[in-house]
């Protein structure tokens, strides 16, 4: 279990992260989302031992992380920019990742390089980016650690790769209870492979639960019905609505409860629509966090949006 | 398996593999140049016929010469191995990969630097025997083994002493060009900071040389070594860089190095990478060191006591000013930061401030340092060499013997305290000229106080204070402690001496040859009287009187009293040391050396143009003269210049400075080399017969340089030999009759026959 407990850390004047708290269990993938300068790569840096807090502690396993080559053994970061020693190739990169963890396999290694299909002779300097970022998963995963850590290295994957990182790291968490802990500032990237979420922004934590309850606890019901009816007829028969939308006899509504009971009720009603449709995590935030007072514009880049810049 | 938290052997591997190119090229480079010089001399010996092979000296090489190729590499070698391996501290994501890997700092600092140190190691190691077997195979070369380990172990040191102080500056900064300047500060900044002070306060107080327990002295720092070489050539031979005080200094400041690099890279924060300054201060401090350093020089003058012209002040304020703001803006590339650092300049001004007036209050303290006679228990006076010894200046193994032996006369102490309170007002008046007199001279006095304390002071003393009209007074007072008199008239102990040579000659001794030439030395030195032992050791006015110093030979010895280092040189004499003497001869003298130079005036009288003959008396300075004529056979007559003799022969009673001769000479002339030549093969016999030494030198080409039709000189190409003759007293005469002839001297007498 990692541990983080009222972890600040500042760079000169800036506050990079302010009274941290949370608990990552193991054998989960626990996803950590926000914008940029949301504190997201401070905070792995911090648990994978490379920032020192300024205030607070964190723990794996028990074991504090900070100059601790115990604790470090246990876990291996790919970060956002990748280093590679100058000239290196992946075998030389991998004597290195070798001469450095005491669990790494070569056996592995191999298997994971013809699944990638990356030469292990050639420099890595003339890997495209996304070779690179295989390549450093690749080292990583060899490292057969209980803790993994990646920094938006999803990001930088095309689909085919990043349904076989993450098939990889199912396998490590199913086959030695391994944990994984993966940032991005795209929710859509996380929304299939994490079973915990915590939303960073300017530092803190706005929100934090797992992604399954996230999910079902919040629905979209289109509903038509003969009668004449609005929102009361929802809230009235003790159904929680955060939205509500009617065009026409349609409405769309958000509701935050039990499926089944919400479908009984309103069966009562005999309506002639009555559908349920499943709601996108960026949904499911954008009312959790609207509950709270935050506009998802303000924390998140939509996805959208990521596209036409690209 | 339970790792090693302090060292991965892993690691080091992987180390030693990414820097193998680097490695491997500083390696070659080493043996390159150490084993060029010998690799060169193996191919031109191989390239020699036989009989000049056998003609050829030996060769002896010092150890300077040896080891200086291998040591120097150790400059550089360190420095660009340490920055390669460390570079991870000054890239970001480098950085954050070994913070992040199960390897604790401890562990990647202790493994890189073994192996930054192994590369240097066995490049010194291969170097080194790489050299000393080339040498060893080199024909006609002398070598001693013993060179070695010192070269080896010297040359490590400064390896570590390098790479500690690369560790440190990498430690300090983020990025290659703060690694650098970090770099040569710590190198050079502190001993040259401690060399201005004590010349400041050497040169104004005039009366002491400012040491602090040795280890202000600038031989001690293996790094400077090198650079300072005794006046004496041959103090080279056990370099300052091969010193086992510097070795153990040097080795003691890299380990404080080094530990104080491990703290600092273990509390160093990974996201200071790629910055200028690694932590708070060090920008500041850098920055007022670079702007203080041109100030320095400014303020070292101004310690002596010199005028600072106008223009030395400004140009050394610019290039403060300059070397103030640029490091700022190149490290930091910010206006805002630029101004924010100028009132911090002032810091700079005040750190030349404090130095000025660390160097004047010294100053103060040490003319103000004078205690009464009531509270000095003994003087040590150390042998005055540069006053009573005119030859070798630089011989200082008297000195050393002296300067501890304590004198506890009452009247003596007397002497001395007054003399340092006369010699005090004098620099407190900045007036010397009294000093200068016949009736002064000076001692290096070291005042041992009852408390404990020792003073040292060179002191101005009028030799007639303690009564008597010569310095023998003072002398007879020395003299008087026996221990004193021993070590004046005594050579250095076998323990003490390191190396012997023998200089002023062109042919070198085998370490048997110089061993056994020493022992009979030893055995004819202490059997010779005070006034001769003086006299063999350079240390007696005398000398100019008795001989031509230009043409003795000496013994050389050097060697270690204490931790002090020490030259000195013995006389060689014909007549006190004789067996010596003798044996020396023989060496320089064997018949291969004495067919060959026959040869090559034989060979050349026909076809050279200019012959000289330097004839020198080594029994009677006063018989001597230059002789200088021309072929007639071979060039223009017309242009060949008169003959002409330059000397004298006290022995008849004639002068011949510049003498002419008439060109119809020439042929009589010629007799005299003859006399020479046919007298060389003799057997020399030091005690009985007249020994000359003479220089011949012919010239097989002319090169005259015409001003229109005007010869305005000419230059030339000669082989000269110098050999030792034994003449016969009718050869003597015949000399002198033929020169006496030739210059139409008055006193020549035409023989009978």
């Amino acid at each position: 279990m990692i541990k983080v407990e009222n972890v600040t850390k500042k760079f000169d004047d800036f506050i990079a992260l302010k009274n941290m708290n949370c608990e990552i269990s193991e054998g989960c993938i626990y996803g950590l989302v926000g914008s940029n300068g949301a504190g997201k790569s401070t905070f792995l840096r911090l648990i994978t031992g490379i920032y020192k807090p300024d205030e607070g502690k964190i723990s794996i396993d028990e074991k504090p992380v900070w100059e601790n080559q115990e604790a470090k053994s246990d876990f291996v970061f790919v970060p956002d920019e990748l280093y590679f020693i100058s000239q290196a190739t992946l075998n030389k990169m991998a004597k290195l990742y070798n001469a450095c963890y005491p669990n790494f396999s070569f056996e592995r290694y191999k298997m994971l390089v013809d699944k990638f299909g990356l030469d292990p002779k050639k420099k890595i300097a003339s890997f495209s980016k996304g070779m690179k970022r295989q390549a450093a998963i690749i080292c990583a995963l060899s490292c057969q650690t209980k803790y993994l850590f990646f920094d938006e290295t999803f990001d930088g994957l095309d689909p085919v790769m990043r349904n076989l990182v993450k098939n990889l790291i199912f396998d490590d968490i199913c086959e030695r209870q391994a944990t994984a802990v993966i940032t991005s500032h795209s929710l859509r990237e996380l929304e299939d492979t994490c079973d915990q979420l915590t939303l960073l922004h300017k530092g803190g934590v706005v929100f934090e639960s797992d992604v399954q309850n996230l999910k079902t606890s919040l629905f979209k019901i289109q509903a038509a019905f003969n009668i004449d009816y609005d929102k009361k007829l929802f809230t009235d028969n003790g159904i929680e609505v955060l939205d509500f939308k009617k065009t026409g006899v349609v409405s769309n509504s958000i509701i935050r409860g039990d499926k089944d009971k919400v479908i009984e009720i309103l069966s009562g009603f005999k309506p002639i629509i009555l559908d349920i449709l499943p709601l996108s995590l960026e949904e499911v935030f954008i009312f959790e966090m609207g509950e709270m007072g935050y506009k998802f514009e303000d924390v998140f880049e939509k996805e959208e949006e990521k596209n036409e810049k690209k | 398996m339970k790792r090693n938290k302090f060292f991965s052997p892993a690691l080091m591997l992987e180390g030693i593999k990414q820097t193998r190119v680097v490695g491997i090229c500083f390696a070659i480079i080493s043996v390159l140049a150490s084993c060029g010089y010998p690799l060169l001399r193996l191919i031109s010996y191989a390239s020699m016929d036989y009989d000049t092979l056998k003609a050829q000296p030996y060769f002896t090489i010092d150890i300077a010469t040896f080891s200086m190729p291998i040591f120097l590499i150790q400059y550089i070698m360190p420095i660009v191995m340490i920055f390669l391996l460390f570079n991870f501290m000054n890239i970001r994501k480098a950085s954050d990969f070994y913070h992040s890997i199960p390897l604790s700092k401890t562990c990647v600092y202790l493994t890189y630097t073994v192996t930054a140190l192994i590369w240097s190691i066995v490049t010194v190691v291969v170097s080194t025997l790489l050299s000393f077997t080339i040498y060893a195979l080199s024909l006609k070369t002398v070598i001693n083994i013993e060179f070695v380990w010192p070269t080896i172990i010297s040359s490590i040191i400064l390896a570590m002493l390098v790479a500690s102080i690369a560790l440190l500056a990498k430690g300090l900064s983020g990025t290659i060009f703060t690694n650098i300047i970090i770099t040569l500060i710590i190198m050079f900044l502190p001993r040259v900071i401690i060399l201005l002070y004590t010349t400041a306060i050497n040169t104004s107080v005039k009366i002491t040389d400012v040491s602090f327990m040795s280890l202000t002295d600038i031989y001690n720092n293996i790094i400077f070594a090198p650079f300072i070489y005794n006046n004496s050539f041959l103090i080279e031979k056990t370099a300052p860089i091969l010193n086992a005080s510097t070795q153990w200094y040097s080795l003691i400041l890299a380990i404080i190095y080094f530990v104080i690099g491990f703290f600092i890279h273990k509390f160093r924060k990974s996201e200071s990478a790629g910055k200028s300054a690694a932590y708070k201060g060090v920008q500041p401090v850098v920055r007022i060191l670079l702007g203080s350093i041109p100030l320095l020089l400014i303020s070292f003058n101004l310690a002596c006591g010199l005028k600072v012209y106008t223009e030395f002040w400004l140009i050394g304020i610019l290039v403060s000013l300059l070397a103030y703001f640029l490091y700022e803006l190149i490290t930091t590339k910010s206006a805002k930061k630029l101004l924010i650092s100028i009132p911090f300049y002032l810091i700079a001004i005040l750190a030349n401030a404090i130095f000025i007036i660390a160097c004047v209050s010294e100053r103060n303290f040490i003319l103000n340092d004078i205690p009464e006679p009531s509270e000095i228990s003994s003087v040590s006076i150390s042998y005055n060499n540069d006053y009573l010894n005119t030859v070798y200046i630089n011989d200082n193994y008297y000195k050393y013997k002296t300067e501890n032996i304590k004198f506890d006369d009452k009247e003596l102490i007397k002497c001395m305290q007054s003399s340092l309170v006369e010699t005090v007002e004098k620099v407190k008046e900045d007036d010397f000229s009294k000093f200068y007199s016949e009736n002064y001279i000076y001692y290096d006095v070291i005042f041992h106080c009852s408390s404990g304390r020792d003073i040292k002071r060179r002191v101005y003393v009028n030799i007639n204070k303690l009564g008597g009209s010569e310095n023998l007074s003072l002398d007879s007072y020395i003299h008087k402690n026996k221990e004193y008199e021993n070590a004046i008239y005594s050579l250095p102990t076998d323990k003490e001496l390191k190396s012997i040579n023998i200089d002023t000659s062109n042919i070198d001794f085998s370490k048997d040859e110089l061993n056994e030439l020493w022992k009979i030395y030893k055995e004819e030195f202490n059997s010779a009287s005070n006034e001769d032992k003086s006299m063999l050791s350079y240390r007696d006015n005398d000398i100019y009187n008795n001989y031509n110093i230009d043409n003795t030979t000496s013994i050389v010895t050097i060697g270690y009293v204490g931790m002090n280092s020490f030259s000195q040189h013995y006389l060689i004499d014909a007549k006190i040391t004789p067996k010596t003497y003798n044996k020396y001869l023989n060496k320089t003298m064997s018949k291969l050396i004495q067919d060959n130079i026959v040869d090559t005036v034989k060979k050349n009288e026909s076809s050279a143009e200019y012959f000289r003959l330097d004839f020198s008396d080594l029994k009677n300075k006063d018989n001597y003269f230059t002789l200088e004529y021309y072929n007639d056979n071979v060039g223009d007559e017309d242009l060949m210049m008169n003959p002409s003799v330059d000397g004298t022969l006290k022995r008849y009673n004639v002068n011949y400075t510049d003498s002419g001769i008439d060109k119809k000479y020439i042929s009589d002339l010629r007799k005299i080399s003859n006399i020479i030549i046919n007298a060389i093969s003799e057997d020399v016999d030091v005690e009985k017969d007249n020994l000359i030494q003479c220089s011949l030198s012919t010239n097989v080409n002319l090169e005259y340089s015409y001003d229109g039709d005007r010869i305005n000189g000419y230059s030339m190409n000669s082989q000269s030999q110098t050999v030792y003759v034994n003449i016969t007293d009718e050869q003597y005469d015949e000399i002198n009759r033929i020169l006496s002839k030739c210059s139409n001297h008055t006193n020549y007498v035409e023989p009978e026959n």
